[in-house]
Formats: structure tokens, sequence, C-alpha cells
């Protein structure tokens, strides 16, 4: 029988008993104290904790333990200062061609042409994104925050049932185990604008994209330029209790309230 | 199983035909219900740690003592935030409050199920 390497020692004892009210553990400390993190110092991120946050990823739950991703990482300050500038580039583009909201004419008739275009990318063009394309086309805000490191996640479509959610699993437990090592990250679902780059097949290249993998998602990563650490509110969530009968009506929970 | 039991659920949960048929813009007020973070001037000391965690960069942190930063105005009662609640989470001095939740009131999902955002809550 092969041995794993937690062989003789406790492997994970519960990090206390459960108590009404009680303090966060440390994992949920981490949980509800990450912040996606936008400005970081230049100095880079040792290999090893870069290996380290990988490392989490590779052991992310997925469908069939398919494990349907690939993890690209780019330490290079040069390739990260090209993608910001093809993803600029794109987004300067989409920009001019949509944003409805800089002039009468504009506001009048190009808004016209950008409801179009989110009828056909509806997601893609959300308020919020858009908005941040906005901001991004007049230089207020980078793409990669100027990022010593980059995770790119790339999506094998081979894998079982839904690679995509497995992908954003395997980015989360990245995600968490960064911030526990004090490490700050951000996703960043704007690495997609790359697609439209005209440098497009030289990022297929460089980054190995290709029958099966797919850009999926980026994380960006580096030590935070200060600590950034509070909470933020989040929505009530409403949620359905079934616990009575087959035919009894749920009880909803306002969780958070 | 019908959700609405209460003002805010049965007006904003779900969304009509109508209201998932229209775009909503930046234009209208109507149509998109945009964060609102507040700055509190005594607290402030214009270190611009806000600014530099902002998703959308809209923070305008000004250069001299006495003011207080403002989130970048697309119109009438429309700012450039999303509530996301990092420069919230992030001033060391608490100077910065959300005030309001991002919602869009068209086409979009909606966060809507209580008048406010809440912090984690230890059970
Ligand atoms: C899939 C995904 C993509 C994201 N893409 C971006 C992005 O391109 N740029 C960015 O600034 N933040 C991005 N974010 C971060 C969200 O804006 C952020 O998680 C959200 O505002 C909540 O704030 P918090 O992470 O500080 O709690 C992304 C998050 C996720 C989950
Ligand atoms: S982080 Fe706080 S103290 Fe600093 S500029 Fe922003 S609101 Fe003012
Ligand atoms: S709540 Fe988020 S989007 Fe709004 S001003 Fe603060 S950091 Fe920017």
């Amino acid at each position: 029988m092969t041995v794993g390497s937690d062989q003789g020692t406790q492997g994970c004892p519960p990090l206390g008993t459960y108590q009404e009210g009680m303090d966060w553990n440390p994992v949920e400390n981490v949980i509800f104290h990450r912040r996606s993190i936008r400005s970081y110092r230049k100095d880079p991120l040792p290999p090893g904790v870069i290996r380290r946050i990988l490392e989490a990823g590779r052991f992310a739950p997925s469908a069939g333990n398919s494990q349907p991703w690939l993890f690209v990482v780019i330490t290079s300050p040069e390739i990260i200062a090209q993608m910001e500038r093809d993803a600029l580039r794109v987004v300067r583009t989409f920009m001019f061609l949509m944003d409805y909201t800089r002039s009468w004419f504009r506001r009048t008739f190009v808004v016209h042409f950008t409801k179009l275009m989110t009828r056909i990318f509806p997601r893609l063009l959300h308020p919020v994104p858009f908005a941040a394309m906005m901001q991004m086309a007049r230089g207020e805000v980078p793409v990669f925050f100027e990022a010593p490191a980059m995770i790119v996640l790339l999506k094998d479509r081979r894998g079982a049932a839904d690679p995509s959610l497995g992908v954003g699993i395997a980015g989360q437990n990245m995600v968490i185990a960064a911030h526990s090592l004090g490490v700050g990250t951000c996703w960043i679902g704007f690495v997609r604008l790359l697609c439209w780059s005209r440098n497009w097949f030289k990022w297929k290249r460089r980054l190995g994209i290709g029958y099966p993998y797919e850009l999926a998602e980026a994380i960006v990563l580096g030590w935070p330029t200060e600590r950034r650490h509070g909470q933020s509110p989040r929505e009530v969530l409403e949620v359905p209790w079934l616990e009575h009968g087959a035919d009894d009506a749920p009880r909803l929970e306002r969780l958070g309230e | 199983m019908r959700r609405g039991s209460n003002d805010w659920e049965s007006d904003m949960a779900y969304l009509t035909f109508w209201q998932r048929m229209k775009l909503p813009t930046y234009l209208d007020a109507r149509e998109i219900t945009t964060g609102m973070v507040e700055f509190d001037r005594d607290r402030c000391t214009l270190c611009g740690i806000c600014a530099r965690c902002c998703p959308v960069g809209s923070i305008v942190v000004p250069t001299t003592r006495g003011e207080v930063p403002h989130v970048a105005s697309g119109g009438p009662d429309i700012y450039l935030c999303f509530a996301c609640g990092n420069c919230v989470a992030a001033c060391p001095h608490h100077a910065a409050t959300l005030k309001r939740r991002y919602t869009t009131h068209t086409y979009y999902n909606r966060l809507c199920r209580a008048p406010e955002m809440t912090y984690p809550r230890r059970y």
C-alpha cells in the first residue's frame, strides 16, 4: 500500500470545536479578510512562494478529478508590460467604438450601437466591466495593476462536466493560500481582452493556448504595498431550508442579517 | 417557491419581462443605482490608499488639506462606483463609508435582498 506524506502525523485535525458565535478560526480569517489587492510593491515574489501557491491549485477538487486546468506563471516584467499594453490597446479601441457617455453625440447615437453589442455580449459588457473599461481607456486604472507576477489559468476543454468551474476552484484555492502567506492577489478577468488583440496569435503561442487549452482567467500576485485586510460587506443572502416534510414549503432564512 | 415576503424582495429580487429586456445605461439613474461612498473630512489624511485599491480607479484624492476625496461622477446621481467596499476596507483611518449599494434595475441581476449589505456574521 502506498502511503501519503502525512502518514504518521495527525493529518489535519479540526481547527477547533464549533461553538455558536465563536471567533473566526485561521482559515475563516483568511477567507473573510481577503481583499482583491490592486497595488503591489515592485520587488519580485520568490519562486518558492509561487510554487507553494500553485500547489494549492494543483490540489483543488474537480469533476471526476479531471483536473481541467493548466497554470502559466509569468514573472517577466517585460512580458507583463507587453500584456498591459496590448490589453489597453484593445480597451481603447472598444471604448472608441462604444463609450456612449463622453459627448452629446455619443449619448444620442453611439448608445444604440453599444446596446446592440451588449445584447450580443451581455456579460462582457455588463455595466461594471464596462465602467472599468471606460476608466482604463481614460488611463485612470491599469489592467494588471503592475503586479510582479501573474498566473494565467487555462481551461482544458476535455475535462469532465464543467471545466470552467474547476478552473475557478483551483484559482480560489491559490488565492486563499496566497493571502494566508501575506501575498496579495487579484483575479483579472480582463486578461481575455487579449483575445481581441492584433497580437493574439503571439500570445497564444507564448501562453501555450490552443486545443484543448483555452484562456480562462488570470490571477496577479505580489506583495501588497500596505496591509489591506479590512472586511467589506456583501449582500444578504436568502437561503431556503428544506427541513420538514416532502410537501412542506421551505423556510427562507436571511443569511447575514 | 414564492419569494418576496417583504418590500425589497417583491420589488427587487426578480425582474419582469420588460425589465429583463431593457439594457441599463450609465445615463439614467432610473436604470442603475451606482455605489456611493462618503468620506469623513475629520478623519481623512489624504493618504490615497483608497484611490489605489479602487477597481475602477474612480476615487479622486485632492492635494489640498481640508478637502476630501470624491468618487468620479458620470451624471446626475451616477457615480463610477460599484460598491465593492474596497476603499472602505482599506482606509486605515475609517474615513470612508459605503452609502449605497450598486444595483441595476433592469436586465442584469440585482443585489437587493435587504436595504443594506452586511459584514460577515459569526454564527
Ligand atoms: C472571475 C473574476 C474576475 C475578476 N476580474 C477582475 C479584473 O479584471 N479586474 C479587477 O480589478 N478585479 C477583478 N476581479 C475582482 C473583483 O472585482 C472583486 O473580487 C470583487 O470586487 C470583490 O472584492 P474583493 O475581492 O476585494 O472582496 C475579478 C474577480 C473574479 C472572481
Ligand atoms: S484611505 Fe482613508 S485617509 Fe486615506 S485618502 Fe482615502 S479616505 Fe482619506
Ligand atoms: S466602493 Fe469600490 S468601486 Fe466604489 S469607490 Fe470604493 S473602491 Fe471604488
